[in-house]
């Protein structure tokens, strides 16, 4: 390189530090003037954020942040768009999502180029890629993994009951009694997960020592769970040193198992945080929601506050982000309101105001409000504020909300879900149908084949009923061997034929006993709302129902008497 | 003796994008360069530098680059003065326009500062050329 080319490289290189220095303050800028434009609709706001973004389109470009470029200039575009479109959500939505994208492009630290170049192909999106990608993934969709567990335990009875018992939730259990029948099947074929006793006859600590080895035969990343007989500070701090995920003392909680097994084999992407968005400036709110829904959250934007409570039940949220001044409900009025409802009692609730008065937030804070975010906010700040609480709500909610055993719903948010459907569809004027379940001579099966098998039943009947409804309808197991089922917006005489349908698929089950098999049936009342228009008496009506199913025969479903 | 690019007239509002095009205009192509932020700089500027090529971009706040475009030409002794376009929008249609507006060339943002004057000058040759044989004919 010549000297003077060397010197060129050199100017360039430090104005593109320059340049780069100054990116997060000019984005600052830009998703602030977009706050202002969408609440004051004042037309230099929109000259400035068109002005920018167009010269960050140019620079970006110019300085080797190809992505950077071609993000704000689709920016630019889409802020005229939205403009055109009087801003309409949906436009609206698309330039927060293209400022939380920009962000995201800016904050790669290090972009490659040394030196700004002439190539303009990489200031055009490449759209070839992204189907490449898109085949790519629908291609590795069609092909189901088989998920498979070994496990491994010298106690044959256990290792056969529960293979027996993880193989009902779908995984393919292979069985071994010893390590090393295991470690040849590992050298054959990698399972997706390893389940393995600590004591074996050949060694107190066999299990770690064979799961330590897993690294010399290549297999390091196999996720291994353990589970012992012995419950003390040694033996866990053995499992943990030999790599072990999750430790269970036997007797074996086999709920808990599953629950790790589909943890650590399903690295499904969790369910998004649900965020409901009260403001009256529409505009304001879809670009709030644009940010969220950016940053792979699910929201729902109200303007109305007057239609907060039906929203509030048809959305379920896990946060709440209310706007402080609105023309006819206060946020902190609002609030109260939302707290005086049992099933909202802990929703996280943000304020969102220009108010900087640290007095007047104190006093909103008393009514239920968590948190007081400042308008016009930062996309990043507000990303983060709710996310973090969002997802701890959500967190705290699942270990609240259901039962251990087979994982539905309790009894406890059952009701308030029955509360809140029943107060929903008497406003929508809309259906709604309550099924009580009940498990025929449940306490035969109990003393015959013992608790842990009776178990097995109920969770048997809980997987049937999660699979066998739609997303809409609520299964719980009520207590003991009773399950409630809410199947909305049908009436009753809709609802028979379904639940009638999933009472045939139970019969046909086969639970196993050891080597033995049975079957089981149950019994079903049903009952609708509007026809019982409150909580209790809609369940009364469905009981009662339940209890002349029993009476005359069972394994059958009879209807409320209208 | 064939004349040479020498004088040019750069009109950017962006400083840092000015800077680079400054640095391939002076540092690289060794061209004599005046700089201007706005239309009504460079025409204020052109009162008393007769650049031998402009050089601008198109959008600018204001004055954009069309518009100044349509006042240099108005100003007989600019008349010929050939101007080149610089644009981020470098579809077929675009550049079609630029070049029935009577450009002498456009070229494409983000722009290489390494090759921007050889760029230059290759259009600055190319319309000497056609100049020299629209007035033969």
């Amino acid at each position: 390189m010549s000297e003077t080319s060397l010197a060129v490289q050199g100017k360039l290189a430090a104005l593109r530090a320059g340049f780069l220095t100054r990116l997060p303050e000019t984005l600052s800028t830009l998703e602030g003037a977009w706050i202002i434009y969408n609440s004051s609709k004042k037309e230099d706001a929109l000259a400035t954020l068109c002005q920018i973004a167009h010269k960050l389109a140019g620079s970006g470009a110019t300085f080797g942040c190809s992505e950077v470029g071609t993000i704000a200039r689709n920016l630019e575009n889409a802020i005229r768009t939205a403009v055109d479109q009087k801003l309409a959500p949906k436009y609206v939505r698309a330039v927060a999502g293209l400022l939380c994208k920009l962000r995201s492009a800016a904050s790669v630290p290090s972009h490659p180029l040394p030196a700004p170049v002439a190539d303009i192909q990489a200031s055009i999106p490449i759209p070839t890629s992204a189907l490449a990608k898109k085949g790519a993934d629908s291609a590795s969709e069609s092909v189901p993994s088989p998920r498979i567990v070994y496990l491994v335990d010298d106690d044959t009875d256990l290792a056969a009951d529960m293979s027996d018992q993880i193989s009902n939730f779908g995984y393919a259990v292979k069985v071994f009694h010893d390590i090393e029948a295991a470690r040849a099947a590992i050298a054959e074929r990698k399972p997706n997960a390893l389940l393995l006793d600590v004591a074996f006859p050949t060694g107190e600590f066999a299990g770690p020592d064979f799961a330590a080895s897993l690294a010399d035969l290549g297999c390091a990343d196999i996720p291994v769970l353990f589970m012992s007989g012995r419950d003390d500070t040694t033996t866990r701090l053995r499992s943990v040193r030999a790599g072990g995920q999750a430790f269970f003392p036997k007797p074996i909680v086999l709920n808990d198992v599953v629950t790790w097994i589909d943890k650590i084999t399903l690295p499904s992407e969790p369910e998004p945080s649900r965020i409901l968005i009260v403001d009256d400036q529409e505009s304001l709110a879809s670009a709030y929601a644009g940010y969220l829904e950016f940053a792979g959250m699910k929201t729902s934007v109200v303007s109305d506050p007057m239609k907060v409570l039906d929203e509030l039940a048809r959305f379920n949220p896990d946060l709440i982000l209310l706007d402080m001044y609105m023309p006819t409900v206060n946020g902190d009025e609002l609030a109260r309101m939302i707290r005086q409802i049992d099933a909202y009692l802990s929703v996280p609730i943000l304020f969102l105001s220009g108010e900087n008065n640290t007095d007047r937030q104190l006093h909103a804070m008393n009514f239920g409000g968590d948190a007081f975010l400042t308008k016009p906010i930062q996309a990043e700040h507000l990303i983060s504020a709710v996310e973090s609480r969002a997802a701890r709500y959500r967190a705290l909610r699942s270990l609240t909300d259901r039962d251990g055993l087979t994982g539905l719903v309790n009894r406890r948010k059952f009701d308030e879900h029955l509360a809140i459907e029943i107060s929903r569809a008497k406003r929508q004027k809309r259906p709604l149908t309550l099924a009580v379940i009940d498990i025929d001579h449940f306490k035969k099966v109990n003393d015959a084949y013992g608790h842990a098998c009776g178990d097995r039943v109920l969770r048997n009947l809980a997987r049937l009923l999660a699979k066998g409804l739609r997303r809409t309808d609520i299964a719980a197991r009520y207590g003991g061997e009773e399950f409630c089922v809410l199947l909305t917006d049908v009436d009753a005489t809709t609802a028979q034929p379904v639940m009638d349908r999933l009472r045939e698929s139970f019969s046909r089950v086969e639970h196993q006993s050891g080597t033995a098999t049975f079957a089981s049936t149950f019994s079903c009342g049903l009952a609708d709302a509007p026809r019982f228009g409150t909580p209790k008496s809609l369940f009364d009506a469905a009981d009662r129902a339940l209890y002349h199913a029993k009476n005359t025969g069972r394994n059958k479903l009879v209807l409320a008497p209208g | 003796m064939k004349p040479q690019l020498n004088k040019i007239l750069y009109v950017e509002d962006e400083a840092d994008i000015r800077e680079v095009g400054q640095i391939g205009l002076e540092d690289v192509a060794r061209l004599t360069l005046r700089t201007c932020a706005s239309g009504a700089e460079a025409l204020e500027t052109l009162r008393e530098f007769a650049p031998d090529l402009i050089l601008m971009d198109v959008m600018m706040p204001q004055m954009d680059g069309i518009t100044l475009y349509g006042k240099i030409r108005e100003e007989s002794r600019l008349a010929h003065t050939p101007v080149v376009f610089m644009t981020s929008r470098v579809q077929p249609s675009d550049i079609a326009r630029y070049m029935d507006l009577g450009a002498a060339g456009v070229i494409a943002k983000p722009f290489d500062p390494m090759s921007l004057g050889a760029q230059l000058i290759a259009m600055w040759d190319h319309h000497q050329v056609s100049h020299l044989a629209r007035e033969a004919t």
